[in-house]
């Protein structure tokens, strides 16, 4: 009864204490669990929503070698980190944005995917995006909640899974590939 | 010949210094062993588990500090100023008061710290008010009605315990 009492009489201590551990420990945990670029794909999704712990576990089963971390946040998240968004290796953005981002985007090497009856999106004459949403079908709908309309998969300009470290960017693409219709 | 009993004697003095260091112990070894956890927690996370060891290290964490506020706030402080008020009463400058001792129901509580017993102390010149610390009211009690007690500053320092002379 005695503790009760006096815990109810700093009940806002334990209240500002749990405000604070929990605001902490998100950048705390975050900044201890990060991994370096080259150990890390990440994928950026202009999407309404991500499930991204389900499509991460999912990315794990078969990750390469070399790669300790894969992350995937919706577009979001750039209020936490800018340059996470900047150096993405993937990204998945609808078809109206496709311009605005076009700096971003590098041109695909088609013969690191197995690119079988696939829509791409031409930058230059060079396929630049791949079709993954067609507005009612498309791939790995289980993990991205896609919008009305077209979405592409583009990879990162800045990447350095895409030939400089390693092919996992290519891995990635071709997994996503894979989840067709979920 | 008269010689006074005091109310913390020097094993209540050291056992109230033990009381301390151990809250203080426990404290230490609580934050350290979250902050352990949690490390641990953060070394083992993979982006498969990610969000269930981020709950969990918060989880530690927020448990853990609720736990060490309680004991530095409550327990150690508490243990604190009643040394503190133990050490007052053996340095302060005594009075003695003779009378009939009623060690009353009331008590007070000084703002976020040690509880006090109000005692009135009953003889030729009138009623005086005294407070104990209710810890050691008991012992107060217990050492009859009619007593001399040494104050210090409005506390009861101890009473007096009749030595026969030889």
């Amino acid at each position: 009864m005695k503790i009760i009492k006096n815990i109810l009489s700093q009940l806002h201590v334990y209240a500002v204490w749990l405000i604070l551990s929990v605001v902490l420990w998100g950048f705390v945990f975050n900044f201890l669990t990060d991994a370096p670029a080259e150990k890390k794909l990440v994928l950026f999704a202009e999407v309404s929503g991500v499930r991204d712990k389900a499509f991460c576990a999912e990315m794990e089963k078969s990750k390469p070698a070399g790669i300790r971390m894969i992350q995937a946040h919706s577009f979001d998240y750039v209020m936490f980190d800018e340059q996470s968004l900047i150096n993405a290796d993937v990204y998945i953005v609808p078809r109206e944005s496709v311009e605005a981002y076009r700096d971003s985007f590098r041109a695909l090497d088609l013969s690191k995917l197995k690119a079988e009856k696939l829509s791409f999106y031409e930058n230059d004459g060079l396929p630049c995006g791949i079709r993954v949403w067609d507005g009612e079908t498309g791939f790995a709908s289980g993990y991205f909640t896609y919008g009305e309309g077209e979405y592409y998969l583009f990879l990162g300009a800045n990447s350095l899974h895409a030939g400089q470290v390693d092919d996992a960017a290519y891995w990635m693409i071709g997994e996503i590939l894979q989840m067709k219709n979920e | 010949m008269n010689k006074m009993t005091p109310l913390y004697s020097p094993e209540d003095c050291s056992r109230l210094d033990r009381k301390i260091q151990a809250t203080r112990a426990v404290c230490c070894c609580l934050a350290a062993a979250a902050l352990i956890a949690c490390v641990t927690l953060c070394v083992l996370t993979s982006s498969a588990n990610a969000g269930r060891n981020e709950l969990a290290c918060v989880a530690i964490w927020v448990l853990a500090g609720w736990v060490v506020l309680y004991l530095r706030r409550f327990t150690l402080k508490e243990a604190r100023d009643e040394r503190q008020h133990a050490e007052m009463l053996h340095s302060g400058d005594k009075e003695t008061v003779r009378g009939r001792v009623t060690v009353t129901k009331e008590r007070m509580r000084i703002v976020n710290s040690i509880r006090f017993t109000l005692v009135s102390v009953e003889n030729e010149q009138g009623t005086r008010r005294l407070r104990v610390c209710s810890s050691r009211e008991k012992k107060l009690r217990a050492a009859g009605e009619t007593l001399t007690l040494y104050v210090v500053n409005g506390y009861v320092a101890g009473y007096d315990c009749k030595v026969k002379s030889e």
